[in-house]
């Protein structure tokens, strides 16, 4: 669907007609542009681009078939749609051969005008998904910077457009690396508070004991090291947004007093006995499921309500694999100006290893893969040498521990790099052979002793061997 | 102007075009409005009494070449 509004151009010289004919297809959605003079609608297409004219055969000052031809010269993809209150067959005729959509006789038939704009309408959107093949078409599939070019992440962006505007609280789950804080800046940028602040706070990273003051804020005194006033984060983003990442997360102790800031609409700052009005959106997130962990009691159940008002579920990216090759596009654009290289794009191979890889750390990981790929890239495409040496461990049927040397791609070794590409090998060889460690010996060229050895220095034994 | 043939195709389409409005607007209120709304029927007079003089029109002219 595209985000832009279709434009439809109406050109009638009576202007009782254009009044009527915009209301008329008010229901279809179209931006309507009203002319009652022909070169003033011409000269308008000169600057902005519409998806349909509408115009009338018969005018004072110009044949209706002059516009269409000036229209169809002006600008080919606009659909032009005749009227007239003087049908004839031959008008009719000239009107197709001149490349008309359609030939209208007034009084108008609205139920045949509006189906002709909805028609025009969905062509639109479907060749503009056609057209999303590369990088440039998938940016406007964007929201706020998010690609999301799936059904399931459609689905969700209009979700996005439609609470934006309105929601007071959202919760936005998901696992780890989906993107839940740029959905919810994308509800705050997209809502009537985009000009105030977004303050986040994650609360897995604050100790249990300063969490009332990060968020209510403190009076000079107030407790040991309280040398002065502090705002908290709720006054702090008085009229904006106060993002809540990891909430599920948050002591029970502060649950509840964050449940009755929400229920009362005021904060009390630490060691003050006034308390403030404030007005904040709250958007939380979390990547666990918050509704089992009220369930079980460890997370208020009605702050979990409180929060859950409206819950946006970012899906895993192995659920959206076909928005690989999109994102890819766009974080190989990224990092290739970032690294000043003139990378163009990636081998087939190696899109293809990116598409069957399971992703658990998701779209963040997908962008530290591609931002290393790029770093160490050397040539205008990046291979599937270049995203295997960048793949950080094999994700599916082998999850092996941490491989020490494999954090900070930075400052590896060489030795360290073919290490890397060694194991990394021998992971793919494992997992062609389905795991079948002989076979891989095999094909990798050495013993099943040597193998075994090799497993155990990457680590790759502990976790796959007991269970076979 | 001084051909009389093409003043009153002049005559017929100017006549026509505002009938068009007329017929258009009722037809939208006919939409917008609930069914048991009583001024359905009146509406209903104005939609009949424009079609039928767009009917008028166009037999007058004769069927359409």
């Amino acid at each position: 669907m595209s985000e832009r509004k279709p434009v439809l151009i109406v050109v009638d010289d009576e202007p009782g007609m254009l009044g009527l004919i915009e209301r008329a297809v008010q229901p279809t959605g179209y931006d309507v542009e009203l002319h009652e003079n022909a070169g003033e609608a011409l000269s308008r297409l000169s600057v902005i681009s519409a998806d349909v004219a509408l115009v009338d055969l018969r005018m004072p000052d110009i044949d209706g078939f002059d516009v269409l031809r000036a229209v169809r010269e002006a600008q080919p993809q606009c659909q032009v749609i005749l009227m007239t209150a003087h049908a004839s067959v031959d008008s009719a005729i000239e009107a197709v051969k001149l490349g008309a959509l359609d030939y209208l006789s007034k009084p108008i038939d609205f139920a045949r005008l509006r189906q002709l704009l909805a028609d025009v309408r969905e062509e639109g959107d479907r060749r503009a998904a056609l057209m999303a093949a590369d990088g440039e078409t998938a940016r406007r599939l964007e929201l706020c910077g998010m690609i999301g070019r799936s059904p399931v992440m459609q689905e969700l962006f209009g979700l996005v457009r439609r609470i934006a505007p309105h929601a007071r609280a959202a919760l936005v789950t998901g696992e780890t690396g989906t993107g839940k804080e740029g959905i919810a800046k994308a509800i705050h940028d997209l809502g009537p508070r985009r000009s105030r602040r977004f303050l986040t706070i994650n609360c897995s990273a604050i100790v249990e004991t300063l969490f009332e003051s990060e968020l209510f804020g403190h009076m000079r005194g107030a407790f040991t090291g309280a040398t002065d006033n502090k705002t908290g984060l709720f006054e702090a983003a008085d009229g904006g947004t106060l993002f809540l990442d990891e909430v599920g997360e948050l002591p029970a102790a502060v649950q509840s007093k964050l449940l009755r800031v929400l229920e009362t609409g005021e904060v009390q700052r630490v060691g003050s006995l006034q308390s403030k009005t404030v007005d904040v959106r709250i958007i939380a997130a979390t990547n666990r499921d918050l509704y089992a962990e009220a369930d079980a009691g460890r997370f208020r159940s009605d702050l979990y309500y409180r929060l859950n008002v409206i819950e946006l579920r970012l899906p895993p990216l192995r659920e959206r694999s076909e928005d690989i090759p999109y994102l890819t596009a766009a974080f190989i654009r990224e990092f290739a100006s970032k690294f000043g290289k003139p990378i163009e794009g990636l081998r087939p191979e190696a899109e293809r290893a990116l598409m069957t890889r399971a992703w658990l750390g998701n779209v963040r990981e997908l962008r530290n893969v591609l931002e290393r790929s790029c770093m160490l890239a050397e040539g205008l495409v990046l291979t599937e040498r270049d995203i295997q040496a960048a793949l950080p461990l094999e994700g599916g049927v082998h999850r092996p521990q941490r491989w020490p040397s494999d954090t900070g791609g930075e400052d590896r070794t060489l030795t360290q790099d073919l290490h890397l590409v060694e194991r990394n090998h021998i992971v793919r060889m494992l997992a062609e052979a389905h795991g079948n460690k002989r076979a891989a010996a095999e094909r990798l060229g050495l013993s099943r002793r040597t193998l075994y050895r090799r497993l155990e220095r990457y680590h790759l034994l502990e976790d796959s061997e007991p269970r076979q | 102007m001084g051909d009389p043939v093409s003043d009153k195709n002049e005559f017929e389409h100017e006549l026509k075009n505002f009938l068009a409005i007329i017929l258009g607007y009722a037809d939208l209120l006919i939409e917008e409005m609930p069914a048991d709304d009583p001024r359905m029927e009146d509406l209903s007079e104005i939609h009949k009494a424009a079609s039928a003089a767009v009917t008028l029109l166009n037999n007058h002219r004769g069927p359409t070449t």
